[in-house]
């Protein structure tokens, strides 16, 4: 996939990664789509800035008797969503009109 | 490598990150590695699964502003290369250098600052000069009026309105002028500034456009010209159109206004000109014998002029004149 799109879909992956119940980082990137090709350094600047805007809540709990960083989604992450979902209208009109045979 | 080997290369490939920053990112690679290890590789496998500690430590510099960014990796650079010794020797012996050079760049930016001030200021003192004339219009109507001659009065009125339209459209630029420049120098310190400060993106304001109120104001300004215009040709139509009608009610309305401001103020009564107007000649009778300075002409000529604006002009360059000791 090119890597613009890539980007543009990291965010609401990770979001969706974390909406039904929290999860952590290495389960993040296990849960979402391997299409994105997604590692820890694309993964840790995202998350970064879903915390900094709003959408994701952390805390850290102990696991195993190290500390481990748990995320969740926030009201604002849900709305952010929505958004997202809302303009797949958008795109797959896009799509059609690239994946057309002929224009007449 | 083992998970402290890697974790070591991260922490010194991330520089002089802010130690809160840099902590946080080494845990969460820690954690990382260490939830690999849980799902059952090996330390060796789980590290060699995460990408290089140069490469991580790239990712998560990119991140800042582009100021800390550049420290951060300049920092690490040197802490693999030779010492911080070698680094102040140059610092300080190429001081010579770079602090002229650093003064010069300021000297320039003061420069710039006080350029972008000038036609600010210049906007205003020109606006408010035009609108300081219509007090010194409506009393010489006041005065010509009590003279008797309808002519000036409504000549001057003319005047008076005349100046106060420009000097209101004067106005109207002066405040745009400023607006543009105080809106400019917002977005140049904005600009500046970014690279070591992220500011929160504000939606840029346009640096021209006229509001409804300014156009109601250029309305009004245009209105008063108009007036001014009629007013000044109905006056001269008063006198048939003559110059010399004119001067002659002019000469009236000075004569007359020299005698109440002397009743007020005391000062000397002109003589009065026996004749309608010839520009002042500099072999005018009343100029003392052998003049020897500027300001002592300009006396004679103040006192000679025959009509108010030319005596406050005399009056003023003598007085400048007498300043400059000339």
């Amino acid at each position: 996939m090119d890597a613009q799109m890539k980007r543009g879909f990291v965010e609401a992956c990770v979001l969706v990664a974390v909406r039904d119940q929290e999860s952590y980082g290495y389960q993040i990137i296990r849960d979402v789509p391997a299409v994105l090709g997604l590692t820890e350094s694309t993964l840790y600047p995202v998350l970064k800035r879903l915390e900094a805007a709003g959408h994701v809540s952390s805390h850290s709990a102990e696991h195993n008797g190290r500390l481990r960083k748990y995320y969740r989604i926030t009201d604002s992450g849900r709305a952010r969503l929505a958004e997202v979902v809302a303009e797949r209208a958008e795109v797959e009109e896009v799509y059609d009109y690239i994946g057309r045979d002929s224009h007449d | 490598m083992t998970k402290q080997e890697y974790l070591d290369e991260l922490r010194s490939a991330l520089g002089e990150l802010p130690a809160d920053e840099a902590r946080r990112a080494c845990a969460f690679y820690e954690e990382m590695i260490d939830d690999r290890i849980e799902a059952g590789l090996d330390e060796q496998g789980a590290v060699a699964q995460m990408e290089p500690p140069a490469e991580a430590a790239a990712r998560i510099l990119d991140e800042l502003p582009s100021a800390a960014r550049a420290i951060a990796r300049a920092q690490a650079a040197r802490r693999s290369g030779c010492g911080t010794v070698a680094l102040w020797a140059a610092v300080i012996v190429g001081s010579p250098l770079w602090v002229s050079v650093l003064i010069a760049a300021l000297a320039f930016v003061l420069c710039g600052v006080v350029m972008l001030c000038l036609p600010v200021v210049v906007a205003w003192v020109v606006a408010v000069a035009f609108l300081l004339c219509v007090p010194v219009a409506i009393f010489a109507a006041v005065c010509a009026s009590f003279a008797g001659s309808g002519t000036i009065a409504l000549i001057d009125l003319g005047i008076g309105l005349g100046m106060g339209g420009t000097g209101l459209l004067l106005l109207i630029a002066a405040l745009f002028v400023t607006r543009f420049f105080v809106r400019l120098l917002a977005r140049f310190v904005r600009w500046a500034v970014s690279p070591f400060w992220k500011m929160p993106e504000r939606p840029k304001k346009p640096l021209v456009g006229l509001s409804p109120v300014w156009r109601t104001a250029c309305i009004v300004a245009g209105g008063m010209l108009a007036a001014s215009v009629l007013l000044g040709a109905g006056g001269y139509a008063t006198c048939g159109f003559s110059a010399d009608r004119f001067q002659a009610e002019q000469d009236r309305v000075n004569a007359a206004t020299s005698e109440l401001m002397s009743d007020w103020l005391g000062w000397e009564a002109p003589e009065a000109p026996s004749e309608p107007a010839a520009p002042a000649s500099p072999s005018e009778p009343a100029a003392p014998a052998a003049p020897a300075s500027l300001a002592s002409v300009a006396e004679g000529l103040a006192r000679a002029g025959d009509d108010l604006a030319e005596r406050a002009v005399y009056t003023t360059a003598g007085l400048l004149a007498a300043g400059l000791g000339i």
